[in-house]
């Protein structure tokens, strides 16, 4: 009971990136196609599983003096393993993703999850967290990569390297390039900010 | 000459580390709310990224020696930790006046993506010691233009009646993706047959050119 | 000190861990990368001159094109072999587009046919620039069908071949890299 709870905590009350606001950075850079999203967003939880529970099963043994470093230990080896992982079996989404994964290790949504979660909570419970946080980013990127590979290429799911060619919703010629070009990630995500924000704010008025 | 110039220029308006490669954002959105701390912040995170361009070449030229490359990101980031924390006791110890101006930022710089990003670019385009320098610098001096730039938008915008809903982050996104719109205008700028121009540039050439149109 | 020494220790620990599982990662994703690697570079030169079916290098060629404006923009060449006789070359040649640099291999045969020309690197505008990757620019008959002596230009340039719609900046790239394997495939049948 206690896990899903936590788990849907990440996945929508607490969202990374639509209530917390961490890791912008690879959420506007990789937006682009749905598959790309995707392939982050999953490469990001399983770091994030992985960092999460290490650092909840070590929380004893790590001094509070040295614990960032030893963080950053951590969730440098666990993305080097994804990414490496990543290289030699999705060598097509790797080289899209490219320096994104490496910066795996600087997005806050991990280092704030072992400090303010993992470092204090058993490990069944920091593996919730790590998976829920992780799918509420994959859930969110995936959202925003959705609309703007729709509008931007008139495409959905387009997956060439795994052999798929995805859905065509409308003529090329007719979609808005803008929104596949970067100041299609910003704008697009800001209304999607403000989209929830108005959602929360009517749901409080409601109460 | 020319290419080091192209490399500098090309960071700072055709790949603007925020608004092109979304390396920064974090920062980008969090301090840029008056002009005055960004300035200190772009300068700190200048400092910064220049230094770790350099450091970080010899770390890899140490990495590929011993042929530990797996190692790359664990020990970037390690380095650039420590080289933050380093940065600010020796700031604080030599230049209390300096300090007062960047302390606050440096804790701030080891996750912006922007340190580490610079460094993983300058290593993919095998650029040279001093070309990772200077393309540091240059990466940081974009993010810095953008950040003040930015500021000085945000500072009137905090006066403009906003809908509730889309105060705070969503407004400073669709502001920064109207500058982004700007900044693509720089996507297709020749700057290396600028730059060739003017190093080529012959007075005598250009009297005849200028009387051929009269 | 005691307690100092006790952090180092364990933050020594915890590194030497993490070392040792990535040197374990390493070992075995480091072949199948390299694998792959190679797999998709000698599947991108057999798409660029399928009638071959060995490649080597040829850096003193490479050295010498340089020099020469006309085909300056070659970055590498290899020569095509069928049972051990030269059928043709293929040129990695680099030209400057809208917003990166187009890297493209292309073949060309002894009669100075044009093999297919293969885009391995770009970083053009999303939806304009890319397009030139596509079959539809890249495979049209006035490409496909150019042969060494022919100034390819773009319709725009009075030429023939038909620049992607608003990206004529990196479609003449193309073509000027095209341009540049026919001035090479000219000099080395003409001595």
């Amino acid at each position: 009971m206690n896990f899903l709870k936590i788990l849907k905590n990440g996945l929508f009350s607490e969202n990374p990136t639509f209530r917390l606001v961490l890791g912008m950075c690879p959420t506007l850079a990789v937006s682009v196609a749905v598959v790309n999203g995707i392939g982050m967003g999953l490469a990001a939880t399983a770091v994030l599983v992985g960092s999460n529970l290490l650092v909840s099963l070590l929380r004893n043994v790590i001094p509070s003096e040295v614990r960032i470093p030893c963080f950053i230990v951590i969730i440098a080896s666990f993305v080097t393993i994804v990414d490496k992982l990543m290289a030699a079996y999705t060598p097509g989404l790797h080289s899209v993703l490219g320096i994104f994964i490496p910066l795996i290790v600087v997005n806050c949504i991990i280092l704030a999850r072992a400090e303010a979660f993992a470092s204090k909570q058993n490990a069944w419970r920091s593996l919730a967290d790590g998976v829920g946080m992780g799918l509420g980013f994959a859930l969110a990127l995936s959202g925003l990569s959705a609309i703007r590979e729709i509008l931007g290429t008139g495409t959905l799911l387009v997956a060439k390297d795994f052999g798929f060619e995805g859905f065509k919703l409308f003529p090329k010629e007719n979609a808005a390039l803008i929104m596949i070009l970067p100041p299609g990630a910003f704008i697009t995500l800001g209304l999607m900010l403000g989209f929830f924000n108005w959602l929360s704010r009517r749901k409080e008025a409601n109460q | 000459m020319i290419d080091v110039l192209v490399i500098i220029f090309g960071a700072i308006l055709v790949n603007n580390f925020v608004l092109v490669r979304f390396l920064g954002i974090c920062p980008f959105l969090g301090v840029s709310r008056q002009v005055e701390t960004s300035i200190g912040m772009g300068m700190a995170v200048t400092f910064v990224m220049g230094l770790a361009s350099g450091i970080t070449y010899g770390i890899q030229k140490l990495l590929s020696y011993y042929q530990v490359e797996v190692l790359q990101t664990l020990t970037y980031i390690l380095v650039i930790a420590v080289l933050v924390q380093f940065v600010e006791m020796v700031i604080r110890k030599t230049s209390p006046g300096l300090y007062q101006a960047l302390g606050i930022y440096l804790p701030l710089i080891t996750t912006n993506c922007a340190v580490l990003g610079v460094t993983l670019i300058n290593f993919n385009s095998n650029y040279n010691f001093l070309i990772s320098i200077l393309h540091g610098i240059g990466a940081a001096l974009g993010f810095t233009l953008v950040l003040i730039a930015f500021a000085g938008i945000r500072e009137r915008l905090a006066a403009a009646p906003i809908p509730k809903s889309l105060q705070g982050f969503p407004i400073a996104l669709l502001t920064a993706g109207l500058l982004s719109i700007a900044f693509l205008g720089f996507s297709g700028l020749n700057l290396k047959g600028f730059f060739e121009y003017f190093a080529n540039f012959n007075l005598v050439n250009y009297q005849s050119y200028l009387s051929s149109l009269f | 000190m005691r307690d100092s020494l006790r952090l180092i220790i364990i933050l020594g620990v915890i590194s030497a861990v993490a070392g040792g599982a990535l040197a374990l990662v390493n070992s075995f994703t480091e072949p199948l990368i390299a694998a792959y690697q190679a797999k998709a570079e000698a599947n991108a030169y057999q798409q660029a001159l399928p009638q071959a079916d060995s490649f080597t290098s040829l850096p003193e060629l490479v050295a010498e094109v340089k020099n020469n404006p006309a085909t300056s923009d070659i970055e590498d060449i290899k020569a095509g072999f069928k049972n051990g006789v030269q059928v043709g070359w293929v040129l990695k040649v680099s030209t400057t587009g809208f917003s990166s640099d187009i890297v493209m291999l292309v073949g060309i045969d002894k009669d100075g046919k044009l093999g297919e020309a293969v885009i391995l690197d770009q970083k053009e505008t999303p939806g304009l620039g890319t397009k030139i990757t596509e079959a539809e620019f890249i495979r049209q008959p006035a490409i496909k069908n150019a042969v060494p002596g022919e100034d390819l230009r773009l319709n725009k340039d009075n030429g023939k071949v038909q620049a992607v719609s608003g990206a004529t900046i990196s479609s003449r790239a193309v073509v000027r890299g095209i341009n540049q394997v026919f001035s090479f495939y000219k000099n080395q049948t003409s001595n």
